[in-house]
């Protein structure tokens, strides 16, 4: 049975919709990528499914079964059991995504207290073991700080320690490796696949970069024009893709230059 | 910087204990005149000179400190927290509630509260005891002042609404009441605190403007406001400059207050 299964219809106000019953199923455990390009709606998507759409002013309309379960007919006290226990998210720029007048400390122990249960000794324990999880210090030093004394990329490893630490079932990132560079990046990838493996958690990782969810993902859907495109495994969408979006997105990787081609630049290249 | 703070510390706490201690260490009553030696240079028995009146003017300023720096900071508190919960709320909320309050902030900026001001004087009894009338006058500056704040204070959760760290919170599933305490207050202190040092000083001159109208102080009781009025006479500060010492008090209570509360900032 499905994890998460979303049939979505969503619109801002009143123009036209932005996903247009798009069809979206996750399994258990299961990393899914969804890949589209910037202001496809991939973002609302996560909204949705976190409930915080109607915030941004936009409508969601269609279903999103969890479980079995209609999220869209929850009330918001009970959206709010789920957002940050059950499903939880980890953002685009970690940097403006921790609230840079607290320490950390005091960040992940209120994340803490929303769900855990138990005394302090049990919260501390809880903090630490995230820390350990994302691969950070865990010692009190480092949760003295504050988000601007430390880096971008482990400012993202915080974040989502935040969002692993009540061990939720959905993991939503939404394009968590965009504002890192190319090494942060790769690190944080490894991490989500080592956590993927570790908790058993199902991801929907959203990206704009085909290359990145590649690594990761067990399958991929390509949405374009508020549809999804195509859904299939990494290897297929790489080296067989069936749609003429995909083929053009393939076309359109940047690859990495062959000894001739870089000679043959130095040639132009007369300072 | 922690010198700065230990001058700071040591500078509010002289403040409190001479505002405690007026009555000890002010050499005779704010009222009690000198009459044979008025407008006198400053002497061994008067340490700052003698007013227009015989009046020590030492024993004045250590009375006056007393009603103004206890009396304008508790008004600036008021203002304070009421701008940050009108203008708390309209941020937070938003949509028409955000409209009401800022129709309130605007009724409040655009009624001339002069007139509202020589009301009360008028509905209070003539014989009212000064220290009656000082406490009214502060309320009210404490009770109007709020709305230009709450302006401020609005756009500043309305701009941390749409922030993405209160995204991110609200995904963790925070809301309410948290939401506020942790990630709205946290980043509304500085203009909060801002908004608290402006208003101190600009109530203890508002205080002695009043005075024109019969509120604020009245004599013989004195203030901080009323002894910087005397400064008005700016033909008699050159010859007498040791009228300049009220200035020279408030701003150096104020800059240390300062320097206390705003070790966020300088962080930052």
């Amino acid at each position: 049975m499905d994890l998460l299964s979303v049939r979505l219809t969503i619109n801002y106000k009143d123009k036209p919709p932005v996903l247009d019953e798009l069809c979206l199923d996750l399994r258990p455990g299961e990393v899914l990528g969804l890949v589209g390009h910037s202001g496809c709606g991939k973002s609302s998507l996560a909204l949705a499914i976190l409930g915080l759409l109607n915030l941004k002013g936009g409508k969601a309309r269609g279903s999103i079964l969890w479980d079995g379960h209609e999220l869209l007919a929850l009330k918001e006290k009970e959206w709010r059991k789920l957002r940050g226990k059950v499903i939880s998210f980890v953002p685009q720029s970690p940097m403006s995504a921790l609230n840079p007048a607290l320490r950390l400390g005091t960040q992940m122990n209120e994340a803490w207290k929303l769900h855990g249960h138990g005394g302090s000794d049990h919260m501390e324990e809880s903090v630490f073991q995230a820390l350990r999880d994302v691969g950070l210090p865990p010692n009190e030093e480092f949760l003295r700080r504050y988000p601007s004394e430390i880096s971008v990329g482990q400012a993202q490893r915080v974040l989502i320690g935040m969002a692993i630490m009540h061990r939720p079932a959905l993991l939503i990132a939404d394009e968590p490796t965009s504002a890192l560079d190319a090494v942060t990046q790769a690190e944080i990838l490894a991490l989500f696949g080592e956590l993927n493996r570790k908790l058993g958690m199902s991801m929907l990782f959203i990206s704009h970069d085909l290359v990145s969810a590649y690594g990761l993902c067990h399958r991929i859907a390509l949405i374009n024009a508020g549809k999804i495109v195509e859904c299939n495994t990494p290897q297929a969408i790489f080296f067989s893709p069936q749609q003429p979006f995909t083929k053009k997105l393939i076309a359109a990787l940047p690859t990495v230059p062959s000894p001739a081609e870089v000679e043959q630049a130095l040639r132009y290249n007369t300072f | 910087m922690k010198t700065i703070r230990l001058i700071a510390i040591t500078v509010l706490a002289v403040t409190a204990l001479t505002i405690l201690g007026a009555h000890y260490l002010a050499p005779a009553g704010y009222e009690q005149q000198f009459r044979e030696t008025p407008q006198a240079a400053p002497s061994m028995h008067h340490l700052l000179g003698t007013d227009e009146l015989g009046r020590d003017r030492w024993a004045r300023l250590l009375y006056g400190m007393r009603v103004s720096l206890t009396l304008a900071p508790l008004a600036a508190l008021f203002t304070t927290a009421l701008a940050g919960l009108v203008g708390g709320i309209a941020g937070y909320f938003g949509g028409w509630t955000e409209r009401c309050c800022k129709l309130l902030i605007d009724l409040f900026l655009s009624v001339p509260w002069l007139f509202l001001l020589i009301t009360v004087r008028a509905v209070l009894p003539l014989n009212v005891s000064p220290e009656a009338s000082v406490t009214v006058t502060f309320a009210l500056l404490g009770l109007l002042g709020w709305a230009a704040s709450a302006r401020v204070i609005c756009a500043g959760a309305k701009d941390l609404m749409k922030s993405e760290f209160v995204w991110m919170a609200r995904a963790s599933g925070f809301s309410g009441l948290k939401l506020i305490r942790l990630h709205l207050m946290p980043n509304l202190r500085g203009a909060l605190l801002a908004q608290f040092w402006i208003s101190i000083p600009v109530f203890i001159i508002a205080e002695a403007n009043l005075g024109a109208l019969g509120l604020g102080v009245a004599e013989p009781l004195p203030s901080l406001g009323s002894l910087l009025r005397e400064l008005q006479d700016s033909v008699m500060v050159r010859p007498e400059p040791w009228r300049l010492l009220p200035l020279a008090v408030l701003i150096v209570v104020i800059s240390s207050f300062q320097v206390l509360l705003n070790k966020q900032e300088i962080r930052n």
